[in-house]
This record gives structure tokens, C-alpha cells and sequence, in this order.
């Protein structure tokens, strides 16, 4: 059999890329000037970020994100905005301002994450293998209706904008 | 193992590239997608405490957040073309003119 020994452990070589494709895609997503590329960048959005859920473990809430959010939702965006015309362009009035506001909201969650984990007890808790969709359908019945509501609800909503407007 | 705090920084970072989104455009479909990336970076930290301390209840929060974010997403996109169908594009600050 044949084994691989790797400088730098593959988790991490996988985490540092879905990190780096998750924020380059972020800031694309607000400076693209096109719409439908700015969409397509949120999906990237999404699957980099389903690859650090399954990092940590949460492989079902991983494949969640990608069928229900990367699938449905972003490419439901996806091809809404092409019905936009590309926006023109508008000079911010604030941007450096703008910049710092996020940059300061960024900072401050980052030093109360720190706080928070230092702080957070973890030690002793069993760990979760237990069969999750099993445990989701015979405890979580109605919390699970209402998901499947909400994405009827979205269906629904697809469904009257695709429908032909009628001039009175 | 990967320090569950690079996480919440990854976190962080993501939501003030969000708050930026929000801040600087005025492009309807701009802002839902800031929002967008609000919400991921809320997900993410929702995740990682949840994966962190263990606890089954953030699972079933994070399947709600999702689906209830698609049809919030909906909702929004609907408002968009109603808006773009009446006054031809969808800059917010001109929303305002809509009023009776």
C-alpha cells in the first residue's frame, strides 16, 4: 500500500485554500461591476464555506449548505439578476469611511470571538456521533416541517415572477 | 486539527467585507448579495461554536437558518423586479420617492 507523507497536513493545505477562496470571493462579490459574475462569486462564497463546515466535521450540514444554499438559493440569484441591466456605475460618497466602519465592526468581532473562546467551557462534552437525520425527523419533526415550508414558500415565490404579466 | 479560532476569524472578516457591501452600494441586488455574505459569515461562526462546544441544538439552527435564508432570499429577489418593472432600475436611495 502505498502512503503519502505531506509537508503541511492536508486539512490544513485544504482549510488555508477554502479560507483564501472564501474572502478573495467575498471582496469580488462587492467590487465586480457585473451582476451575474458577482452572483457567481457568491457561489463560491457558499462552497468554500461548505468545505470548512465539513473541516469541522458537520459533513450532513456541509451537504446542506451546498444543495439547499449553493444549489437552489444562489443560482435562484444567478438567474433573477439576469433579467437586471447591468447597474450604472455610482460613485460612493464615503468609501474610505465605509471601509473603516467594516473594518472596525471586523476587528471588534474578531477581539469578542477571542474573548469568547478562551472563556467557553469544552471540556467533557461527549461527542456527537449520534445519527443525526435520525434524531432530526423523531425530535425535530416540526422544525423540519417548517424548513420544508420556507423552501416551498420560495418555490412558490419563483413561480409567480416567472409568470407572464398580463396588462389590464 | 485546525484552531477552532481561526474560524471566528475568518468569520469576522467575511462580516466586515458584508458591512463594507451593505455601506458603499446602492444597487438593490448588490446589497441582497452583501447581505448574502452576512449571512455566511453568521453561518460560519453558528458552525464552528456549534462544532466547538458540541451542541446538537446549533445543528438543527443551522438547517433552519439555511432554509429560512432561501426564502428570505426570494422575497427580496421578488421585491427587486417589482421595483426594476415600475421605475426601470433599483438604486434604494431613489425608493424613497415611491412613498404616497
Amino acid at each position: 500500500m502505498i502512503e503519502f507523507n505531506f509537508l503541511i497536513p492536508i486539512e490544513d493545505t485544504i482549510f488555508l485554500f477554502s479560507a483564501a477562496l472564501l474572502l478573495i470571493s467575498a471582496v469580488l462579490v462587492i467590487e465586480l461591476r457585473s451582476h451575474v459574475y458577482a452572483a457567481f462569486f457568491l457561489e463560491m462564497v457558499g462552497l468554500a464555506n461548505a468545505v470548512l463546515f465539513a473541516l469541522q466535521g458537520l459533513a450532513l450540514i456541509a451537504i446542506f449548505q451546498l444543495v439547499v444554499y449553493v444549489g437552489a438559493t444562489v443560482t435562484f440569484i444567478l438567474f433573477s439578476v439576469l433579467m437586471f441591466k447591468e447597474a450604472k456605475p455610482v460613485k460612493p460618497r464615503f468609501k474610505l469611511l465605509d471601509l473603516l466602519i467594516g473594518a472596525g465592526i471586523a476587528g471588534l468581532l474578531a477581539v469578542g470571538a477571542f474573548s469568547i473562546y478562551k472563556v467557553s467551557p469544552t471540556a467533557g462534552k461527549p461527542s456527537l456521533d449520534v445519527t443525526l437525520p435520525e434524531k432530526i425527523v423523531s425530535e425535530y419533526g416540526l422544525a423540519l416541517f417548517l424548513v420544508f415550508f420556507t423552501l416551498l414558500t420560495t418555490l412558490i415565490e419563483a413561480l409567480v415572477l416567472a409568470r407572464r404579466e398580463v396588462s389590464s | 486539527m485546525i484552531n477552532p479560532y481561526l474560524y471566528l476569524l475568518i468569520s469576522s472578516v467575511l462580516f466586515g467585507i458584508g458591512v463594507y457591501g451593505i455601506l458603499s452600494k446602492r444597487n438593490m441586488i448588490r446589497m441582497l448579495l452583501s447581505a448574502e455574505i452576512l449571512f455566511n459569515s453568521a453561518l460560519l461562526a453558528l458552525v464552528s461554536f456549534t462544532s466547538y462546544t458540541k451542541n446538537v441544538y446549533g445543528y438543527f439552527l443551522v438547517f433552519l437558518a439555511v432554509g429560512i435564508a432561501a426564502a428570505e432570499v426570494g422575497v427580496l429577489v421578488s421585491l427587486a423586479i417589482l421595483l426594476y418593472r415600475r421605475r426601470g432600475d433599483i438604486d434604494v436611495m431613489e425608493v424613497d420617492k415611491l412613498k404616497g
